[in-house]
């Protein structure tokens, strides 16, 4: 329930409807995605989308909310298999509550068929089907945990796989009677079983000494998504011995990994499997164990089988829940659009005195934008990045002639157990609840904010989002998809690999990339991407004095400058090494300047730090550099090697950026230099020193070309386009 | 057996199975007609709060023990927890007393406000039923002004007994009617009050009592909630109420278990 409720929020926002999941109890590390119930406090207005299934108080409380109030039913096991436990009682419970319900809904959902019938048995009258989704691409080979893989290669045949909690209406102990079958025509037969189980209980000793007596069987217990994968994929037939299921997940699943399904026609069992895959009527295990052999044998029942299954998949497709969802709740269409184009800027942060590459590239467009069109910037309260603290004011503001709102942040971030979280997820296949929760911690969390892009749909003509990495972007494109310009500032990082963001990149209009670079990575990343540009930014250059920023800041002698945020993953600490490197072992090496504010603050010989520096003193810092260093290994677009070229001075770029690099080399304004590697930096800054003017003067053509006229008419065009077609 | 699968000959699949079961010695059950899933009854909510009250209203009854531990430990703690049980338990009947006394008040409450629920249901069912007379073609006028008067006494609040057709008067000692008299404080409340004496004045008692067609025992008959003997089966009690698979058995009323000798709560 818990995973269709976050999968539904995904859909829902397609839909154009924003909203929060709230649950009776909440693991306090889940609180960044799911909300206590308590904080549940709906506008009239408002639709509960209630999710049932055992005994709740959520279910009493939903009867006296003073909101629109809905159903999802999920089904109930029936008691009859939990007789004499203490389960029993809450099952019936859920029943009677389900109908208790009845009148006090607008209308009910059955995740299937079946589950309707039961609604309409309980006393409902408006239900509808909407049936749950699995998404194929999160069950690929590729995403299959290698070690688990490996584990099963050498298993002997045929492998049946189940995957359900060990509990009593699941039947565990007609699998093993199954496996018990196959083992007598096939010694080497295997079953895995994965699920939790309380191994404390009477029941699964049971089941555990038989298995034992047996052989062949392993509990899989718990397992992460890859080792899900792996499970399935190495089986030869997936086997459900369950009596009651209000829909069976797994079955499609198993589907989606190309394991034929063979299973218990129990409740809404034959409706999920649609005619795909084999379903029997009744255990007669001396024969469902020649099937099984059959299906791991005949090649050719086998394939036909896998195709069929693999059509019931497409079938039961996101979109398919979101066309039935759709009919349930219609949206209003968007308005007639205005003579003069009406934008919402949405982006993480916004001010003129935030630190950031994206957020100032936010501005700037907002700032040029609003002279062609009415513009309104859409951010939250947050000043920090890192915490996303409530530091400015709610509500509206103006800004140079824009008019901001600043919506709250439902939750600061704690980066030590964010960043626990985040090495725990990366560089692993994770399912769609997983990575959803990644982005909640990862945030900001603005719910004002999502609800104003949909309540305001109807009121701009395009909605333009900053920076894909981030909460209100990744959950507010899907709100008004048709509407929505991104500038994805994308980087070759781990999250960019997470499905949970394929919204963000295959859902808007367009896409508005800074480099060829990034539209590449984005391109490999997201197959089904949707239109895409290569706009990038525009530059206007201050003529600089040097000697100014020389003696303000005491600098003597040629100088080497970094400027940006005082990061770890700006690469200023390694960047800072080789240096430092440098100066051991060459006495006129050139002082290190480092401009700008952040967590870090390296000290070392020949170092400055300048903290922030305001507009007119960049100019002059980069004005009389002898190189510009851009350390950072993740950039989208590097504004700071855009300005160095401007100045006529050379850079030198971190060679493991993809985006930097290719702007080194379109360019011919500087070199690459690795990052790691003390001699490639100490050839690099004699390079450029021994011929600045040629490298400053090829950068200074190639900057040239970065025009804000040329940038701000691409966004109008694109603006216009989506207007026309609106 | 029978199998389903649009990929699959059943037959053919079947046949396969069936030989190789012969030639172990084996036979193969034959196809039945495939029966689509019942779904299950409908639980009636009233009646099965009442059961459930009854059944947990002794706080001082212990729930089945169980423990998720595997092994050794989870025998030591099942073991603990059933020496806990028989050691304390007069100190758990000393601790929890006030709480079952409460819940049984909980309990009879909550069967006094089901069966008032059952009978307004009732009783509104009836009303609408009149109702559909009175507005159809062959309408009788003077059932049609009586109805009429009904519905606005409804609207205004009418105390449930004068709706049910039993006169105010009937109820008036009732404890519970009279509670709800004495914390009606707001304006609003007193003027819903005076008028909802209005109708009666210009209903005669008896025209009341003629025109509506539940007995004034019957209006009092205990449905749900009424008061049984605790030891006894209320008989008109009804959990599931159609059967499709099989009964359940969770539902059934269970007699109260046997006194213990040791003080409960109530």
């Amino acid at each position: 329930m818990g995973q269709c409720a976050i999968a539904w929020q995904r859909v829902l926002r397609h839909l154009g409807f924003t909203g929060e999941v709230y649950a009776a109890d909440v693991a306090p590390e889940w609180r960044a995605l799911v909300r206590p119930a308590d904080e549940l406090k709906p506008a009239p207005d408002d639709l509960v989308l209630y999710h049932h299934g055992i005994a709740s108080p959520l279910a009493g409380r939903l009867m006296h909310l003073p909101c629109r109030r809905a159903v999802v039913f999920h089904n109930v096991t029936p008691a009859r298999f939990y007789e004499g436990t203490r389960l029993a009682e809450p099952l019936l419970a859920g029943r009677a509550q389900l109908a208790a319900l009845a009148d006090s809904v607008e209308f009910s959902i059955g995740v299937s068929a079946f589950n309707a019938r039961e609604l309409i048995e309980a006393g409902h009258r408006n239900v509808s089907v909407v049936p749950l989704f699995v998404e194929p691409e999160r069950f690929t080979a590729e995403l299959a945990d290698a070690s688990w893989l490996t584990r099963f290669e050498g298993a002997g045949r045929p492998r049946v796989v189940s995957v359900s909690r060990v509990v009593p209406h699941k039947r565990m102990e007609d699998l093993l009677s199954l496996h018990s079958e196959l083992r007598r025509i096939a010694p080497r037969a295997e079953l895995w079983i994965a699920g939790g189980y309380a191994p404390g209980s009477k029941a699964f000793q049971a089941l555990a000494a038989k298995a034992k007596s047996l052989g062949g069987v392993t509990f899989l217990g718990r397992v992460t998504h890859a080792q899900l994968v792996a499970a399935y994929r190495s089986a030869d037939v997936f086997v459900s011995m369950s009596e009651h299921e209000g829909f069976g997940v797994p079955l499609v699943e198993a589907m989606a990994c190309d394991v034929p399904v063979l299973a218990y026609g129990a409740a809404a069992v034959p409706e999920t499997m649609g005619g795909r895959g084999v379903v029997f009527d009744e255990k007669h295990f001396a024969a469902l164990a020649e099937v099984v052999q059959e299906l791991t044998q005949n090649a050719d029942l086998r394939a036909s089988i896998l195709k069929g299954q693999r059509a019931r998949v497409a079938e039961l497709s996101f979109e398919n829940t979101r066309a039935k969802l759709a009919a349930l709740l219609p949206r209003p269409v968007s308005g007639a659009s205005r003579t003069r184009p009406r934008v919402a800027v949405v982006v993480q942060r916004f001010g003129e005195t935030l630190t950031g590459g994206a957020e100032a590239h936010a501005r700037e467009v907002a700032l040029r934008l609003s002279k062609h069109a009415h513009v309104e910037v859409l951010t939250t309260c947050a000043k920090d990045h890192l915490t996303w603290a409530n530091e400015l004011p709610a509500g509206e503001e103006q800004d140079e002639g824009l008019t901001v709102h600043r919506f709250p942040v439902r939750r600061a971030r704690a980066m030590r157990a964010f960043n626990r979280l985040s090495d725990s997820l990366f560089g692993k296949p994770q399912d769609f609840v997983t990575e959803t929760h990644w982005l909640a911690e990862q945030g900001p969390v603005a719910p004002g904010l999502l609800r104003a892009i949909a309540e305001r749909t109807n009121d701009f003509d395009a909605f333009l989002f900053f920076t894909y990495l981030y909460a209100p972007t990744a959950w507010g494109v899907p709100l008004v998809a048709n509407k929505a310009l991104v500038v994805p500032t994308a980087h070759d990082e781990p999250p960019l690999r997470f499905g949970a963001f394929a919204d963000v990149f295959t859902a808007p209009r367009v896409l508005m990339c800074n480099t060829p670079e990034e539209r590449a990575l984005i391109e490999a990343h997201f197959p089904a991407v949707t239109k895409r540009r290569v706009v990038g930014v525009g530059i206007e250059p201050v003529p600089g004095k040097p000697e100014r920023f020389r003696e303000q800041f005491g600098v003597d002698g040629p100088y080497l400058l970094y400027l940006g945020r005082m990061e770890a993953g700006k690469g200023v600490l390694e960047l800072v090494r080789r240096h430092q490197a440098l100066v051991r072992d060459f006495h006129d090496a050139p002082t290190l300047v480092l401009a700008g504010s952040g967590e870090v603050a390296p000290r070392g010989t020949r170092v400055v730090c300048t903290g922030r520096v305001d507009d007119e003193t960049k100019w002059d810092a980069l004005a009389g550099a002898l190189a510009v260093v851009v350390p950072s290994r993740y950039e989208s677009l590097s504004l700071l090697t855009l300005e160095a070229f401007a100045s006529g001075t050379p850079v030198l770029g971190n060679a493991a950026c993809a985006v930097v690099a290719g702007q080194l080399a379109r360019s011919g304004g500087g070199l690459t230099f690795k990052l790691d590697d003390d001699a490639s930096f100490r050839d690099g800054v004699q390079q450029v020193g021994a011929q600045r003017d040629e490298f400053g003067a090829k950068g200074r053509r190639y900057a040239a070309t970065a025009r804000w006229d040329t940038v701000i008419g691409a966004y109008l065009e694109e603006l216009e386009l989506i207007r026309r077609t609106s | 057996m029978k199998l389903l699968g649009k990929e699959i000959s059943a037959a053919k699949v079947m046949a396969v199975v069936t030989d190789r079961l012969s030639a172990r010695g084996l036979g193969s059950s034959p196809a039945a007609q495939w029966r689509e899933a019942a779904v299950e009854p409908r639980v009636d909510p009233l009646s099965f709060n009442v059961h459930a009250l009854e059944e947990n209203a002794d706080a001082t009854r212990g729930l089945p023990l169980e423990t998720h531990r595997d092994g050794l430990a989870g025998r030591a703690v099942t073991l603990a927890k059933r020496v806990f049980r028989q050691v304390g338990q007069i100190f758990i009947n000393e601790a929890l007393g006030r709480q079952s006394v409460f819940n049984g008040h909980v309990r009879d409450s909550y069967s006094q406000l089901s069966s008032e629920v059952l009978r307004l249901r009732a009783r509104v069912a009836e009303l609408e039923t009149a109702s559909r007379r009175v507005v159809g073609p062959n309408a009788d006028a003077s059932l049609k002004e009586s109805v009429s008067a009904l519905a606005e006494a409804i609207a205004l609040g009418v105390p449930a007994g004068a709706i049910s057709g039993a006169v105010v008067e009937v109820h008036e000692g009732a404890p519970f009617r009279s509670a709800v008299k004495e914390t009606k404080k707001s304006p609003a409340a007193k003027a819903s009050r005076e008028g909802a004496k209005k109708p009666a004045a210009n209903l005669s008692r008896d025209e009341v009592k003629k025109q509506t067609a539940t007995p004034r025992n019957e209006a009092k008959k205990p449905t749900v909630a009424q008061a049984a003997p605790k030891d006894s089966k209320p008989a008109d009690m009804k959990l599931a109420e159609r059967t499709a698979v099989k009964p359940n058995k969770a539902p059934v009323v269970r007699a109260a278990p046997p006194r213990r000798s040791t003080r409960r709560g109530k």
